[in-house]
């Protein structure tokens, strides 16, 4: 959810680029959904935008058989909690030819990390140009 | 390719018990030179249309069979010698224009051959070149229109158009891997390979009878494992001695099923099953005469209802056994968890494939049973297939887990499951009380999706059904174009990536749990 909240911060620079942003989840709806429309991790914390419902600033997606996740290799790569959970995560970013322009795994290296995370994607996205 | 010669002493009087639910059908033969009887039946195959051919060596001629044994005709085969009637087979295939490929062993040649009897075309002569047999074996037509075949005597497998045009070839004598049977001389064609089969992966399997070995190869032929030995055990080939070998034999026949179960013949009078990794999963026979046991079985092959049929040589006989059909999960448990580093890539792919699996072969009975599973991982895909399925009988059971269990990882997945049935309210609120956070955050989820009035697993089954093809899986690569594929927004309406490409600049965020 971080990197989500921080993409969020950071939406000017996605729609100067031209950019869509979305997040895909493997998910059933009902639980993307939630995952989109019920701020539910981070609503109980003071931050700026802890009294707002939608903190996920990107559509999402539901891709609850893992099968967009298979094709992009992150899917089901996540071992956590003693168990398999769900993908990887992976920051992509596809030019306007359609190309894949940048794939990254975020580091979670350090508490703010996905600050990080999310400037090396913008960095990518003004790359690959208009 | 027969190894069922004058038999000196069978050293190993073993018996390997068939499960349950493995049960023979049928039997038919006898010794002798009439329709229906045989002298060394040795290779087997059945037709699209379901007819058994059977290469009949000492009476050289290929018998055709219908699925409940009736003789439907046949027809003579080539002559090794003018002095002796026998045309010694290794190998039978048939494509699905009806054409037989038999590998006329002692004549060191393939044959294709129309369904009566004609000699279609031919390829091959005795020597080491390329093209060139010595005594061929195995023979099998992989999906890319191609032929292998088991060059017994010169310790390779060599590939061909089915034209017959040299493609390629690997492996030599020696005993490492990718080679073939170093503990016989070199060019006797007891040490192998001798039988080939391919799985649906396209991986390509021999055996090699004194090794005690099965190899299983890349489609390009690459060896990637080995396994088996002459031991007396589940899933060991034994060690039978003949006269005219200082060496003991094991393996001969090998047959992929539809499961990717790969089932083994050996000399110690054993039919058995492997997975492709080469666990033993089930073992058919024993020495002897009676239904279900054998004298040095070859050939295997299946039909379309599943049915295995065994050339079983020494008897004289083909028996059909109905074999049970795996039950997914039992795959599902045998998955590497978590993998090893080296493992992983494959690890998590055989996951994702196997997901999708168990999900679309919805055989609800056996997932009704891996509730019970030991494995804490073969319970816990059990309880989300089953609410995926929507298995409304599965309630209470998974109601109980989602309370009993001792894994969280399984509570959490009852949970889930209950909130895809939209059954077990009470249970779920209960959930949310559980002693492991996640469990806690998936009861709150599912609670809501108790209550609401959209059938969500319906939406997942949808999705699973679209299926995904392994090969597919991995395809991003930057300076690449991006895979296509469709998702569902919040609204319910169907994304589709190939609509945004060309227009604008995407970003995408594959988010874990919580993103």
């Amino acid at each position: 959810m971080h990197e989500q909240a921080q993409l969020r911060l950071k939406k000017d620079e996605l729609e100067k680029a031209g950019a869509e942003a979305f997040v895909i989840v493997s998910m059933d709806l009902y639980r993307a959904k939630a995952f989109k429309e019920e701020n539910l991790l981070l609503s109980k914390f003071g931050g700026r935008f802890s009294e707002e419902k939608h903190l996920v600033y990107a559509t999402a997606l539901s891709d609850p058989a893992g099968s967009a996740a298979a094709l992009y290799g992150v899917s089901r790569k996540a071992v956590r909690w003693g168990g398999w959970v769900e993908n990887q995560p992976t920051w992509f970013v596809i030019d306007r030819k359609g190309n894949v322009a940048y794939a990254a795994h975020p580091t979670f290296s350090s508490p703010t990390s996905y600050v990080d995370d999310v400037d090396r994607m913008l960095e990518a996205l003004r790359k690959a140009g208009p | 390719m027969s190894l069922s010669g004058p038999v000196v002493a069978l050293v190993l009087l073993v018996f390997c018990p068939a499960p349950d639910e493995t049960k023979v059908l049928l039997t038919w033969g006898q010794k002798g030179d009439k329709p229906g009887e045989f002298h060394s039946p040795i290779a087997i195959a059945v037709s699209r249309k379901d007819e058994i051919y059977v290469t009949d060596n000492n009476n050289a001629r290929l018998q055709k069979f219908s699925a409940d044994g009736k003789v439907l005709g046949g027809f003579d085969l080539p002559l090794d010698t003018s002095k002796r009637k026998s045309s010694q087979s290794g190998g039978l295939a048939i494509d699905d224009q009806g054409q037989i490929y038999i590998s006329l062993m002692s004549q060191h040649r393939i044959g294709i051959f129309a369904e009566d009897g004609r000699l279609v075309r031919e390829w091959g002569k005795p020597g080491k070149g390329d093209g060139e047999f010595d005594q061929p074996g195995g023979i099998v037509l992989a999906a890319d229109g191609t032929v292998l075949v088991a060059d017994q005597g010169n310790h390779r497998i060599q590939r061909f158009t089915r034209e017959g045009k040299f493609l390629q070839k690997w492996g030599e004598h020696g005993k490492e891997a990718g080679q073939f049977d170093g503990t016989e001389p070199a060019g006797s064609r007891f040490g192998g390979p001798h039988l080939l089969a391919i799985d649906g992966k396209g991986r390509i399997y021999s055996t090699e009878g004194v090794l005690g070995r099965v190899q299983q190869f890349s489609p390009e032929g690459k060896p990637l494992l080995a396994w088996g030995d002459k031991g007396a055990q589940p899933g060991g080939f034994g060690a039978t001695k003949f006269s005219y070998s200082k060496n003991t034999f094991g393996p001969i026949g090998v047959f992929v099923d539809r499961h990717d179960r790969v089932w083994v013949s050996s000399l110690n009078d054993r039919v058995q099953a492997f997975t492709p990794e080469g666990r033993f999963l089930l073992g058919i026979g024993g020495t002897g005469n009676e239904p279900g046991r054998f004298a040095r079985p070859h050939g295997m092959a299946v039909d379309s209802k599943g049915c295995l049929y065994v050339a079983d040589a020494g008897n004289q006989r083909i028996q059909k056994f109905e074999i049970p059909v795996p039950n997914p999960i039992e795959k599902y448990r045998s998955l590497e968890f978590p993998p090893k580093a080296e493992n992983f890539d494959k690890g998590w792919k055989d996951r994702v494939a196997l997901e999708h699996e168990i999900i679309n072969a919805a055989d609800l009975p056996s997932l009704r049973a891996a509730l019970k599973d030991p494995d804490l991982y073969a319970r816990s895909m059990a309880a989300r297939a089953l609410g995926i399925l929507s298995d409304r009988e599965s309630a209470e059971a998974l109601a109980d887990l989602a309370l009993k269990d001792a894994e969280h990882l399984v509570r959490t997945r009852a949970v889930e499951a209950l909130g895809h049935l939209k059954m077990k309210g009470e249970v779920v609120e209960q959930a949310k009380k559980d002693r492991h956070g996640g469990v806690r955050w998936v009861a709150e989820l599912a609670a809501g999706q108790v209550r609401s009035e959209t059938d969500y697993a319906s939406l997942v089954r949808e999705a699973y059904a679209a299926g995904i093809s392994r090969d597919a899986m991995d395809r991003a690569k930057v300076g690449q174009p991006a895979p296509d594929f469709t998702a569902r927004m919040t609204d319910g309406r169907v994304f589709k990536l190939s609509d945004l490409l060309g227009k604008k600049p995407v970003v995408f965020y594959f988010a874990a749990f919580d993103g």
